[in-house]
């Protein structure tokens, strides 16, 4: 990880060595080789402002107002939350993240902070008590930068150019004074005892000297911003509007693509069952044609074979010599009877005769023998035109 | 366009489930007149088996059958000379045999169906030659007797006459 400080100069660490670059041709080469870097940047506005915090948009869009009223150039803001619905709003000038981002590029850079943000979590990180307001005056040798911290509340980092370390407690208390005229009615600190915290030893003297009263402290810490970008939340970024639009682009194309994806699983599901049951219908409807064919075949075969046999067939069913059989019948039946009717009936596998006998009027009424042909005989006892007679019915 | 997108992946996958459970449907009609065909394909091929043991003989038109049936009729009525009328059973004075054919349990094989009607017997030994004469009928040509009845002197006779 590469942690690096934009200024007028541009200072970078590997997290153990710092070094110096010049803006220019050879930076971008200097730069390409490095890996994830963390920046912070300190030319950045700052200001304190409410927005209801409960519905976010809106929120963001009233933060990012009430910064374009104060600040008139095209910024890119990034807002944290200080206390119930008060806000604190930093913007970077668009074109100044567009410089950085052309010099590094996005996917490289994991977070992008405020230089003010970095020394705050520096600060907190060393455990300072951070309850009353405190002055962080960085020496990067030829700049000094001035930054007040007051909680969460930071301001606008001061940039003085002076290698004197001897006059500069006029500036440091202008700034405090500005930070707290900024802050309007979001101060909260004005009267707890202010602290001056600075990396340069010699210049903490010079300041206690200067005004014996004030409380200053030296950290021994060369570049602190360096350091304090290996505490920040690596979520915090600056990002161009191109990149938000090309993000949310290729969010949208994913979520396309997706959508796509599980629409198209979902007919692919259908798709399968579809082919499946269509392929167990081929098989069924084949089988079936097979049968099919197979039954016009046995019909044509079985129309042939029945024109061919049913002569013999008929020769077959024609059984019975029907006068032979009349005959039979008519000599074993007494001579008292006559045959009123009879009837000869085909039943499928043999025949039936049946016949209404009557008794001659001057003859007896004869029991019928059940013998030869008529030994299975069904016989009954009937009327026939006012005579007495017998039913009989043999099967031939 | 990305909940239209999965909408329309979903409607595509309800017309496919339509699609395969009307298929299914077919499948399985399919499936059930391929069984019913297979147990009559069974049912014909024992049927086809059974036939085997029967004698083949050549066809024989059922024009020619009725030819042969007219001329023994006659030739009984010139020996016995016993009127022996036979209708097909029509109303019409002029009709084609053709009106009355009907279907027989035999495939490619037509029936005509022929009532003969004889009258006026003397006595019984002329209904047993009447009788002797109908199975000699019977056994000359493909005439099939079905029922035999007298009532009062007269014997009809119903039967079919076969052909292809």
């Amino acid at each position: 990880m590469n942690y690096l400080l934009f200024n007028n100069e541009i200072l970078m660490s590997d997290g153990q060595v710092a070094q110096r670059m010049i803006k220019g041709a050879d930076l971008k080469a200097c730069v390409d080789s490095i890996g994830q870097a963390r920046i912070c940047c300190v030319d950045v506005d700052v200001m304190i402002a409410s927005a209801p915090e409960d519905y976010l948009d809106k929120k963001d869009n009233i933060l990012v107002q009430k910064f374009i009223e104060m600040y008139s150039d095209e910024y890119i803001t990034l807002n944290e939350r200080i206390s119930q619905n008060i806000f604190q709003v930093m913007g970077i000038k668009a074109k100044l993240v567009k410089e950085i981002y052309a010099l590094i590029p996005s996917s490289k850079v994991e977070s992008l902070v405020p230089y003010a943000y970095t020394i705050r979590s520096f600060l907190m990180n060393k455990q300072i008590d951070m309850t009353k307001p405190i002055i962080f005056v960085d020496d990067l040798g030829q700049e000094k930068l001035i930054t007040v911290i007051d909680g969460l509340k930071f301001s606008r980092t001061r940039t003085i150019n002076t290698d004197s370390t001897e006059n500069i407690l006029p500036d440091i208390k202008r700034s405090y004074i500005n930070f707290h005229k900024k802050l309007g009615g979001f101060s909260e600190n004005t009267n707890s005892d202010l602290v001056i915290i600075t990396n340069n030893q010699q210049m903490a003297h010079s300041i206690k000297i200067s005004d014996p009263e004030l409380l200053v402290d030296f950290l021994d810490c060369q570049y602190p911003a360096l350091e304090g970008l290996k505490y920040i939340d690596p979520q915090i970024k600056y990002r161009i509007h191109e990149e938000i639009i090309r993000e949310r682009k290729d969010k949208e194309w994913h979520s396309r693509v997706k959508s796509f994806m599980i629409a198209s699983s979902i007919s692919l599901l259908g798709l399968l069952f579809f082919g499946f049951n269509q392929i167990a219908y081929s098989l069924a409807a084949r089988a079936f044609d097979t049968e099919k064919l197979k039954n016009i075949q046995l019909k044509e075969m079985l129309e042939k074979m029945d024109q061919e046999i049913y002569r013999d067939a008929l020769r077959q069913m024609k059984g019975v010599n029907y006068s032979l059989k009349f005959f039979e019948i008519s000599n074993v039946l007494p001579s008292t009877y006559d045959i009123s009717t009879f009837k000869f009936t085909s039943r499928q596998e043999h025949w039936i005769f049946d016949a209404y006998l009557f008794a001659q009027d001057d003859q007896f009424y004869d029991e019928i023998p059940r013998i030869k042909i008529l030994k299975k005989a069904e016989i009954k006892d009937f009327f026939i035109k006012d005579h007495p007679g017998k039913y009989l019915k043999v099967a031939l | 366009m990305n909940k239209m997108m999965i909408w329309v992946g979903l409607i595509i996958a309800f017309l496919f489930i339509e699609g395969a459970l009307n298929l299914r449907v077919q499948e399985q009609e399919a499936q059930k007149s391929k069984d019913h065909l297979a147990a009559e394909n069974q049912r014909l091929e024992g049927e086809i088996n059974h036939k085997q043991s029967f004698k083949k003989n050549e066809p024989r038109y059922i024009s020619k059958a009725f030819n042969l049936f007219v001329n023994q009729m006659k030739i009984f009525e010139a020996f016995s000379g016993t009127q022996m009328n036979f209708s097909l059973g029509g109303r019409k004075e002029k009709e084609s045999i053709e009106d009355h054919f009907v279907p027989t349990h035999f495939r490619g094989v037509k029936a005509l169906p022929i009532l003969i009607n004889v009258q006026k017997f003397s006595n019984q030994t002329d209904m047993g030659e009447v009788l002797n004469d109908i199975f000699l009928l019977e056994n000359r040509t493909d005439f099939k007797v079905s029922e035999i009845s007298s009532e009062n002197n007269a014997l009809v006779v119903k039967g079919e006459l076969y052909g292809i």
